[in-house]
């Protein structure tokens, strides 16, 4: 495979990342316009861990993870009461807040030499973990889609468990939910920061996968292209965030050409699919009538 | 103090522009029960325009409006037809969403059209300050303001003194029973729309007048401070609206002052988060005046 088509399986997957944690989201009933500021969290504390400090990625991938979700934490409790757009405006003005806050952020962890920090607007380089790996471009990639697949099957996992279903029932009725003795408040915090690790740890990937990063990767451009995989695919099942992959990697080959119209086609394309499909193209009810026909095949 | 004082009144006769966006925003809301996140980029299409149209040479305010608001009318109109068709009353939040598409998408054109990542916005704005007690006010600024007056004053007048008005408040009312009384929902959404656009795009030549250019970044700045003009005015009246813009105009231009055009933008979403965080702690008025889940459209 050369390097294009690398690259592009590479963001592809760490997008899909970024949308699994959406669809966490979405499970509790909740959409969110700021989980690229999560993302950039999870970059930050990674780069900062492995290129600032030294330290083994693994450390950078906690850190990443812990930042997020503590980041995540805090916001949800700081929005509990928030619900519907209300919850959307605050999670817009949260990813706004940290892509500006990473602009202002200079931090040299030890000044002169090869360590690097984050200098502002004009961002962090010097990420070295794709060379000092030795991994390449190809195996970052593996890298990455290996750590999506087993991320998939996590949260497919999670669903079946009674813990999945109580999350479903806040998502589909809160009040409902609440009626029959579940605690809404915990779950939706709970789900909020697992959510919130999760995009940060697609953010540590993301800063594994490149050698510079700046605010300007956390825009809000990002989580509405990861939003708008798991729209268009669907809230009812984790595996339809590859329905939005596979349409965006479409649009990508069928206009290369047109490179520049990209977006153009594919945000027309998104709001009219949500115009026919506000719940995507795999909603529930059809997630549902597949399954039926499924278990109806396999008892013939 | 005397710089204190001088700050605060620049960013209060500022945030007049502000409050006008965001009444013209929260208007559609108020009515029709619809947030429109591509409202910025149909606006800012419509500078695009006056630019274009321009060729470099100075244009009058009312002739950037008579460019502006066609383009903005036509930009939001497509934004509602994709996004809020008439016959749908209950909107999701996957319409929101789309609509946030479309702003990704409109942008695209406008970047792709004029591609310069800035240019100077050619309005003719001569005006002389104002000295005040040694305090000097800008010109532009007390025009930009008295503009926004004469708008709240015309909506004011149209709303309770014509028949449209009178509709729109028995929408505003109550969606379903205004058009049980035969009071159209088309039509109520096509005034609404042009209500909006005029106030967009009033409120849209003043900031591009205070910014002296037009950059691809304002129609997302211009959608924000909608939300924060309403997140904090509310939009259950005119007052609240421009009372909103005033306290972001404030806020504005002492973190500009303070610490650097970063730092504002920082403090901008610093404001509009922790408000949306503490209103419902300090009032619970602010959820009913906003709902999360909109009942009743018109």
């Amino acid at each position: 495979m050369n390097d294009y088509i690398l690259t592009l399986v590479g963001n592809a997957a760490l997008l899909s990342m970024l949308a699994v944690s959406i669809y966490l989201m979405v499970l509790v009933g909740e959409l969110s316009f700021g989980h690229q500021g999560f993302f950039g969290i999870g970059a930050y504390s990674a780069a900062l861990v492995t290129s600032g400090y030294d330290f083994n990625p693994v450390f950078g991938i906690g850190a990443a993870i812990v930042a997020g979700a503590i980041s995540g934490a805090a916001l949800a409790i700081l929005t509990v009461p928030l619900r519907g757009l209300m919850f959307l405006l605050s999670t817009l003005a949260f990813g706004e807040m940290v892509r500006t806050g990473l602009g202002l952020w200079y931090f040299d962890p030890d000044g002169p030499g090869p360590k690097s920090g984050p200098a502002g607007v004009e961002g962090y380089s010097g990420l070295r973990f794709i060379f000092d790996s030795g991994l390449g471009l190809a195996g970052a990639t593996a890298f990455v889609v290996l750590a999506l697949a087993l991320v998939m099957i996590g949260v497919m996992l999670m669903e079946r468990t009674q813990w999945g279903a109580r999350v479903r029932a806040v998502g589909q009725n809160h009040l409902l939910a609440e009626a029959i003795g579940l605690r809404v408040t915990f779950i939706k915090i709970a789900v909020i920061t697992l959510s919130a690790a999760l995009a940060a740890f697609s953010g540590a990937m993301f800063a594994f996968f490149t050698t510079f990063i700046e605010p300007a990767n956390f825009s809000v451009m990002l989580g509405i292209h990861a939003l708008a995989y798991e729209l268009i695919g669907g809230i009812g099942h984790v595996m339809a965030v590859f329905i939005g992959v596979g349409l965006d990697v479409i649009v990508l080959q069928a206009v290369h050409g047109l490179a520049e119209y990209r977006m153009i086609i594919f945000g027309g394309c998104i709001a009219l699919l949500l115009r026919y499909r506000p719940d995507g193209l795999l909603d529930v009810p059809t997630v549902l009538a597949i399954k039926k026909r499924l278990r109806g095949k396999k008892r013939c | 103090m005397g710089s204190l004082v001088q700050t605060s009144i620049d960013g209060v006769l500022a945030g007049a522009a502000y409050g006008l966006s965001g009444l013209g925003f929260g208007f559609v809301y108020l009515v029709i029960r619809r947030i429109d996140l591509s409202y910025g980029a149909c606006l800012m299409a419509g500078l695009y325009a006056v630019v274009a149209v321009s060729g470099g040479n100075p244009l009058s305010t009312a002739t950037c409006l008579v460019i502006a608001l066609p383009v903005a009318v036509v930009a939001l109109a497509y934004a509602q037809w994709i996004c809020f068709p008439v016959s749908r009353t209950q909107v999701s939040l996957s319409a929101v969403a789309a609509s946030f598409a479309l702003w990704m998408q409109i942008e695209e054109v406008v970047t792709l059209m004029m591609p310069l990542h800035h240019y100077n916005f050619p309005i003719d704005l001569t005006t002389r300050d104002v000295s005040l007690g040694g305090i000097a006010i800008r010109g532009d600024l007390i025009a930009i303001a008295a503009l926004a007056f004469v708008c709240v004053a015309l909506l004011s007048l149209f709303l309770d003194r014509t028949r449209e008005g009178l509709a729109l408040r028995a929408a505003i009312q109550s969606g379903d029973g205004a058009a049980l009384c035969g009071i159209s929902r088309s039509r109520i959404w096509t005034v609404t729309l042009l209500i909006s656009a005029v106030l967009g795009t009033v409120a849209a030549i003043s900031v591009a007048a205070i910014d002296r250019s037009v950059t691809p970044m304002m129609g997302l700045s211009l959608t924000l401070k909608a939300l924060i003009v309403i997140a904090i005015g509310g939009t259950a009246t005119i007052r609240g609206a421009l009372i909103g813009g005033f306290v972001l105009g404030f806020v504005e231009a002492h973190a500009q002052a303070a610490f650097g055009a970063q730092v504002r933008e920082f403090a901008i979403y610093v404001l509009l988060f922790c408000w949306l965080a503490l209103q419902p702690a300090i009032s619970g008025s602010r959820l009913a005046l906003l709902p999360a889940e909109p009942e009743g459209s018109a």
